[in-house]
C-alpha cells in the first residue's frame, strides 16, 4: 500500500511540475489548483489512503503529501503575484501611445471682470482688517455727494468734476465718497468702512478716460484716530494688495472732505525708485487721495468731531485693475468684449 | 503757474540751494511742481555790440552788410532787421555761440556775402516773443560785455500744478509762494516793496466817488488815479519775468497792473481816468449787450457783476475789461481798480459767460480784501520806479462794505497730539506757523493763533487747518506709521454685497458665464436698430452725446448690446452683470435696484433649451443661497418688448416679481443673433437679498433600499407639466419620497394633440425594505389614480 501511495506522490510531483513550467495565464493557474489541490484532486485520494497505512509509513507519507501540498499553494500563490505583475506592464505597456499634451476638457471656462477680481481681493483685505463692506445708490443726490462732503455749491472743487446731472435734479455720484455719509448715518461711530462701487464724470472717452469707472472708499472713525494711522493703514494695505512691501509717501493734496488732504504716492514699483517711463522719471506713482475727515463732514454724519477723529481714503478701482493687468486702453473695460474679459479669471489669493 | 526763482529770490535768499530739493520739498510741503526748466543757460557767445556802419547788401533788398564792433574785434555780419542802425548797441551771437534751439553759429554766406555771426531780436535770445527788429541796448552798454552781465536771463521756472492750489488764495503769486519757500529754507521772508500811501496828504485831492450795490457779491472796491506816467516800455527785467511766466509784455501799464497780480496775486483794471466819472458796482436784470478789451461783443447773462460809470457798464467786474475805458496811448491820468469780489459769484459768472481769464482764476478762489490796498501801493512803488515823476492825481476811494472778520483759533499740544498721533515740540509749532506769517501766542500748552487774512478767507477758518499747518512743514514724512487702536466691533454684513460676489462665483465657476460692465444708459441708437423698446423715467440734463441720454430703468437692453457685440465673434456664450436700474419714485427720488441680467446664446441648443437653462439656473440660485422654491407664471406685468409671448415667465416668490426668463421675441430676435438661439433673464438681487433665508433641517439619508420607478403618462399637449407632476406627488402613499421629471416627447406612437412626459418616482419606507408586493401596489394604485384624470400609461 504504502509503495502506492510513494509512486503515487512520485508521479503527481513530476506531474506537478512538468504542468507547474507551462502556467502562463490565471487560467491555467487555476487548473492547476483545481487539479492539484482540489475536491477531487489525487492527493486528496492519497490523503485519504493514509489513514489505512502503518503508523510508521502513515508518519512518512503523510508529511511527504503534507510538503507536496504546500509547494503547490506555494507555486500558486508566487506565480499568481508574477501573473498580476505581467498584466500590469502589459496594460502599461499598451498606454504607450497616451498624448498629455492633447488639451484637457474643461467645458464652460467663464470669467469675472477685472474689477470684480480686484475689488473682491481689496474687500477681503479691508475685512480681514474688521473693516465692514458698504454701498450706497450709483444715482444720488446733490446732498450726499457735495453738500454734506463740504463742497457747497460754487466751490471750486466742483470744477474738478464734471458732474452728470438728471431731469429729477439728482445726479449720478461722481464718488464713492458718498458711502461716508450714509455709513456714518446708518451705523455711527466707531466706524471701519470699505465701499467700492460705480462713479461717472462726464469725461470725453480715450484711452486713459472713462465716463464710467470705479472707485473704492475707505473710513475709519474712532477716539484718538491720527494721520500715523493713516500711514500704516495704507502701507498694510498696498502692500497686502500689491503682495509685497510697498514704500508710501504723503504730499499735501486739496480735497474738502479731508483736512489735512493727502495725496498718497507709492514709490514706483517697476524702477524701484529711480525713475522710468511709467511713473514719468519721478520714482513715484500717485496713487490714492486720502486725509483727515473734515470736521464739517463728521458732523454731516452725526458724529463728534471733538470726540471723534477719523481718517478716509479713496481710490480708483478701474486704475488697480489696469496696473494689476497692464491694460492700456480703459475703453475695453465697458466694452462687453468677452475676448478681452476671458484673459483675466486668475485671482490671486 | 510758472514761477520765476529770480522773483522769489527778490522776496527770499536761495544763496546755496539746490533746485531739485527745493522743488521737491515745495512738492512734499505745499503744492505740486509738475516740473522746472532752467533758462538762458541755453545762451553762451553773446555780447553787446555796436553796430558801426551799415551798407546795403549789393543782391538784396533786404540785406545789409554792418560792420560791427564786438569789443576786442571789428567783424562783418549781414544782417536782415529794419532797424537796423550805424551807432546802436546790439546783441550779437559771435561765431560759436549759442541760442535757444541753435546749437553753435557758424561762418555764413548770405546771398554771396560772409557774416561773421547774428544780431539777435529778443524772441532769438528767447525772452520774448518780439521778433520786430534787433534788441536794442542802452547807450552806455559796455561792448563786449557777455548778455548775461547785462539782462537776468539765466532764471529756473518752475511748473506748479493750478489744481493743487485750488484752496491757496495766497499762492497765486509769487509772493505767497516765496513765504512757503522762506518756511521751508528757515529763511526770513522780505517785505514787499511798497508805496507809503499812508505818509502822503491826498486830502486836497479830488476823488472818485465809489458805491457798491450788489454787497454779496463785492466786498471792497479801491482806486486811485495816478499820471504823468511817461514809461511806454516796461523795463527789459521785468519784460523776461513776465514772458518766462507765460504772459506777453503789451505796454509799461498793462505790464505794471500784470505784473503785480502775478507778484501779490491780485488782479488790477486800469481804467482812462477821463472816461470814468464816478464808479458804480452793481448787476442788471437783464443781459447786458457789451464789448470787452479784445472787442469781442459778448451777452452778458443777467445778475453777473459791472463795474460802471454811473449806470454804463465800463468792466465785467473781475473778470475782463471794457473796450470803451481802455487805456491808450492819449491817456493822461490812469484810474487803477484793486477790489475784492465774492469768490463764488465771480467762478458762477465766469461760468456762465464762457470767460475764463487770469483775472477770474484768481478772484474765485476767495482773494484776501487786504490785497487791494496792497495792489495799489505795490503799483504806485513800481510806477514811481519807472518813471520817478509819476503823481498821484485823486485821493484814495476805498469802500470796503463787508470788512473780513479776523480768525482766531485756540489748540492745545493734546489736539495737536491726538491729530498726528505724535508728541510734537510746541517751539517747532510756534516756529511753523510764525513762518508763515499766523500771528501765535504760545501759553502753557495751549497756543492762540491769529490767521493772517490771506489766509483766512476760507482756508484756514478752524482748528484742524492749523494742524495741516503744522504737520506739512514738519513733514509728512517724519510721521512713523502707528497700527490702529479701534475698539473691537461685530461686522456688519452687506447681504447685497455678499449675495453679488457669491452669484458671480457660481455663474462664473459653476456655469461658465462671463462677467461684463456696461453703462446705466441706453443707447438709443442701439435699441432703434435692435427694435428694443427703451424703459426710462430719468433722463440726464448733459449726456456725453444725445443718444446716451436716458437712465436704464431695465438692465435686459445694456446685456443684449454686449450679446450683439460677441455673437460677431462667437455663437456660444453666455454674459451676464450685476449692475443699478434706476426708476423715478415718490418726490422725483429715483428708486435705485440692483439687478442680475444674464444673456445666453448657443449654436447647438435650441431656444426652449436655453430658457429652461436659465429656469434651472435660477431654481439653483435660490436653493443656494435661500433654499426657497420659486413659482413661475406668465407675464401680465412687464410687457417689454423683447418678451417672447410665449416662452416666458416671470419669476415670483410668495406674490413678489422678482425677475423674469424669456426667450428673444421673434420680431427683434433676427436683429441680434441670427445665427444663435438666445434667451434672457433677470433677476432683482436688491428684492432677493432682502428674502427670509430658510434654514435646511436635517433629514436622516434612507436606512432601507428605495425603489425608483420609471412611469411614463401619455397626457394632452396643452396639459402643463406641473398639473400632472402635482397630481402624481397628489397620490395619497406612504410610500412616496420624491418625483423627478426625466423627459417630454411628442411624435412617433404618440396620438396627435398628446405628449408623453416621463417621471421618476421614487419610493420607500423608514422601517423596512420593501417587498415586491408593496411595490407592485403602488405601482397599479397610482396607475389607476392617473387613469381617472384621463392620463394614460404610455
Amino acid at each position: 500500500m504504502s509503495d502506492n501511495v510513494f509512486d503515487l506522490l512520485t508521479a503527481l510531483e513530476q506531474d506537478f511540475n512538468a504542468q507547474a513550467a507551462l502556467v502562463d495565464s490565471k487560467d491555467k493557474l487555476e487548473e492547476i489548483r483545481v487539479r492539484f489541490l482540489g475536491k477531487k484532486s489525487e492527493i486528496n485520494s492519497v490523503l485519504k489512503g493514509l489513514k489505512d497505512m502503518e503508523p510508521e509509513a502513515r508518519k512518512v507519507m503523510g508529511a511527504r503529501a503534507s510538503a507536496f501540498r504546500e509547494n503547490v499553494e506555494r507555486f500558486i500563490k508566487s506565480r499568481e503575484t508574477e501573473l498580476v505583475n505581467l498584466d500590469i506592464a502589459r496594460e502599461i505597456e499598451a498606454a504607450g501611445g497616451f498624448d498629455i499634451t492633447l488639451p484637457g476638457d474643461y467645458g464652460l471656462k467663464g470669467s469675472m471682470h477685472p474689477i470684480t477680481i480686484v475689488a473682491r481681493e481689496l474687500t477681503q483685505i479691508f475685512t480681514s482688517m474688521g473693516f465692514n463692506v458698504v454701498d450706497g445708490p450709483e444715482l444720488e443726490s446733490e446732498y450726499y455727494n457735495f453738500e454734506a462732503l463740504n463742497v457747497p455749491a460754487d466751490h471750486p472743487a466742483r470744477d474738478m468734476q464734471d458732474t452728470y446731472w438728471c431731469d429729477n435734479g439728482q445726479l449720478l455720484r461722481t464718488q464713492t465718497s458718498t458711502c461716508q455719509i450714509r455709513a456714518m448715518e446708518k451705523f455711527g461711530a466707531p466706524l471701519k468702512i470699505i465701499a467700492p462701487g460705480r462713479c461717472f464724470r462726464n469725461e470725453s472717452i480715450d484711452a486713459s478716460h472713462e465716463n464710467t469707472f470705479f472707485q473704492f472708499e475707505g473710513m475709519v472713525i474712532d477716539k484718538d484716530v491720527s494721520i500715523s494711522n493713516l500711514i500704516y493703514c495704507m502701507k498694510q494695505l498696498l502692500s497686502k494688495f500689491f503682495q509685497k512691501d510697498v514704500e508710501v509717501r504723503l504730499r499735501p493734496g486739496f480735497f474738502p472732505f479731508v483736512e489735512p488732504g493727502f495725496e498718497l504716492d507709492l514709490k514706483c514699483m517697476i524702477c524701484g525708485g529711480k525713475g522710468c517711463p511709467t511713473c514719468k522719471q519721478s520714482g513715484w506713482i500717485e496713487l490714492l487721495p486720502c486725509g483727515m475727515v473734515h470736521p464739517n463732514v463728521l458732523r454731516a454724519g452725526g458724529i463728534d468731531p471733538e470726540e471723534y477723529t477719523g481718517f478716509a481714503f479713496g481710490g480708483g478701482l478701474t486704475r488697480l485693475a489696469m496696473m494689476r493687468y497692464g491694460i492700456r486702453d480703459i475703453r475695453v473695460l465697458n466694452s462687453g468684449d468677452i475676448r478681452v474679459m476671458e484673459q483675466f479669471n486668475k485671482v490671486i489669493y | 503757474m510758472y514761477i520765476s526763482l529770480n522773483w522769489i529770490n527778490d522776496y527770499v535768499d536761495l544763496t546755496g540751494v539746490d533746485v531739485a530739493w527745493l522743488v521737491h520739498r515745495f512738492t512734499m510741503t505745499t503744492a505740486e511742481v509738475e516740473g522746472y526748466e532752467t533758462k538762458g543757460t541755453d545762451i553762451s557767445g553773446v555780447v553787446a555790440a555796436k553796430v558801426l556802419t551799415v551798407e546795403e547788401h549789393p543782391e538784396s533788398k533786404k540785406l545789409h552788410i554792418c560792420q560791427v564792433d564786438k569789443g576786442d574785434e571789428t567783424v562783418q555780419i549781414v544782417c536782415g532787421a529794419p532797424n537796423v542802425r550805424p551807432g546802436m548797441i546790439v546783441p550779437l551771437a559771435t561765431v560759436g555761440a549759442k541760442l535757444p534751439g541753435i546749437d553753435g553759429i557758424g561762418v555764413a554766406t548770405l546771398v554771396g556775402v560772409t557774416s561773421y555771426g547774428m544780431m539777435c531780436s529778443e524772441k532769438e535770445l528767447g525772452i520774448s516773443d518780439n521778433h520786430s527788429g534787433l534788441m536794442e541796448f542802452p547807450e552806455d552798454t559796455v561792448v563786449g560785455t557777455d548778455v548775461h552781465d547785462l539782462l537776468p536771463i539765466n532764471d529756473t521756472i518752475i511748473e506748479v500744478d493750478n489744481k493743487s492750489l485750488t484752496n491757496r488764495p495766497d499762492l497765486w503769486g509769487h509772493y505767497g509762494i516765496a513765504r512757503e519757500v522762506a518756511a521751508i529754507l528757515n529763511r526770513p521772508l522780505r517785505p514787499m516793496p511798497l508805496y507809503d500811501l499812508e505818509s502822503q496828504d491826498l486830502t486836497a485831492l479830488p476823488t472818485v466817488p465809489v458805491s457798491i450795490v450788489d454787497e454779496d457779491k463785492c466786498y471792497r472796491y479801491a482806486c486811485i488815479a495816478f499820471g504823468n506816467f511817461h514809461a511806454k516800455v516796461s523795463p527789459v527785467w521785468m519784460r523776461i519775468r513776465l514772458y518766462y511766466c507765460g504772459m506777453r509784455a503789451i505796454n509799461a501799464l498793462v505790464d505794471l497792473t500784470n505784473y503785480v497780480m502775478m507778484d501779490l496775486g491780485q488782479p488790477m483794471h486800469a481804467f482812462d481816468r477821463n472816461t470814468v466819472s464816478e464808479i458804480c458796482v452793481k448787476s442788471f436784470d437783464k443781459d447786458v449787450e457789451f464789448v470787452t478789451l479784445d472787442d469781442a461783443p459778448r451777452t452778458v447773462p443777467a445778475g453777473t457783476l459791472f463795474i460802471c460809470d454811473g449806470d454804463k457798464p465800463t468792466a465785467i467786474a473781475g473778470i475782463k475789461g471794457g473796450a470803451e475805458s481802455e487805456v491808450t496811448e492819449e491817456t493822461e491820468a490812469i484810474l487803477l481798480e484793486s477790489a475784492s469780489f465774492n469768490g463764488g459769484s465771480i467762478r458762477r459768472a465766469s461760468i456762465k459767460l464762457g470767460l475764463r481769464t487770469d483775472a477770474s482764476a484768481r478772484y474765485e478762489k476767495s482773494l484776501d480784501p487786504e490785497y487791494a490796498i496792497t495792489a495799489i501801493k505795490r503799483v504806485l512803488y513800481l510806477a514811481m520806479q519807472e518813471d520817478p515823476g509819476t503823481t498821484i492825481v485823486s485821493g484814495l476811494s476805498d469802500v470796503n462794505v463787508s470788512p473780513l472778520k479776523p480768525v482766531q483759533l485756540v489748540l492745545d499740544k493734546a489736539y495737536i497730539e491726538r491729530y498726528t498721533g505724535m508728541d510734537i515740540d510746541m517751539d517747532m509749532v510756534v516756529k511753523t506757523l510764525t513762518a508763515l506769517e499766523f500771528g501765535v501766542t504760545l501759553e502753557g500748552d495751549t497756543i492762540t493763533v491769529d490767521v493772517p487774512s490771506f489766509r483766512s478767507t476760507k482756508d484756514v477758518t478752524i482748528k484742524v487747518d492749523i494742524i495741516e499747518e503744522i504737520t506739512r512743514v514738519y513733514g509728512y514724512d517724519n510721521i512713523q506709521p502707528e497700527p490702529l487702536k479701534t475698539s473691537v466691533m461685530p461686522g456688519v454684513v452687506n447681504q447685497v454685497s455678499v449675495l453679488e460676489n457669491d452669484i458671480k462665483a457660481m455663474l462664473t465657476d459653476g456655469y461658465g458665464m462671463y462677467e461684463v460692465n456696461s453703462y446705466v444708459w441706453y443707447d438709443d441708437n442701439l435699441n432703434h436698430s435692435y427694435g428694443l423698446q427703451p424703459h426710462g423715467s430719468i433722463h440726464l440734463l448733459k449726456p456725453s452725446s444725445p443718444e446716451h441720454g436716458t437712465i436704464r430703468e431695465v438692465m435686459a437692453p445694456s446685456m443684449l448690446y454686449a450679446a450683439a457685440t460677441n455673437v460677431k465673434h462667437t455663437d456660444t456664450f453666455s454674459i451676464y452683470e450685476i449692475g443699478s436700474t434706476m426708476r423715478l419714485g415718490e418726490d422725483n427720488k429715483s428708486i435705485e435696484n440692483r439687478v442680475l441680467s444674464v444673456v445666453t446664446c448657443s449654436a447647438g441648443s435650441s431656444e426652449d433649451q436655453l430658457f429652461y437653462k436659465l429656469k434651472g439656473l435660477a431654481d439653483s440660485m435660490m436653493w443656494n443661497f435661500k433654499n426657497i422654491t420659486l413659482e413661475y407664471v406668465k407675464d401680465t406685468e412687464l410687457g417689454y418688448n423683447w418678451l417672447h409671448p410665449v416662452k416666458c415667465a416671470l419669476i415670483k416668490y410668495q406674490g413678489e416679481t422678482l425677475g423674469y426668463i424669456t426667450v428673444l421675441h421673434p420680431s427683434l430676435k433676427q436683429k441680434i443673433t441670427r445665427r444663435s438661439a438666445c434667451a434672457v433673464m433677470e433677476l432683482n438681487i436688491t428684492a432677493l437679498s432682502k428674502l427670509q433665508a430658510v434654514v435646511a433641517v436635517y433629514k436622516e439619508a434612507a436606512r432601507y433600499q428605495e425603489v425608483k420607478l420609471d412611469f411614463n403618462f401619455v397626457v394632452p399637449s396643452s396639459t402643463q407639466f406641473k398639473t400632472v407632476a402635482d397630481k402624481i406627488s397628489g397620490y395619497d402613499s406612504p410610500l412616496f419620497k420624491e418625483l423627478q421629471f426625466v423627459s417630454l416627447y411628442r411624435g412617433a406612437g404618440i396620438e396627435e394633440g398628446y405628449k408623453s412626459l416621463t417621471f421618476n418616482v421614487t419610493i420607500g419606507s423608514n422601517d423596512h425594505t420593501l417587498s415586491g408586493q408593496e411595490i407592485d401596489e403602488y405601482q397599479s394604485g397610482l396607475i389607476a389614480y392617473m387613469q381617472l384624470d384621463g392620463y394614460k400609461l404610455r
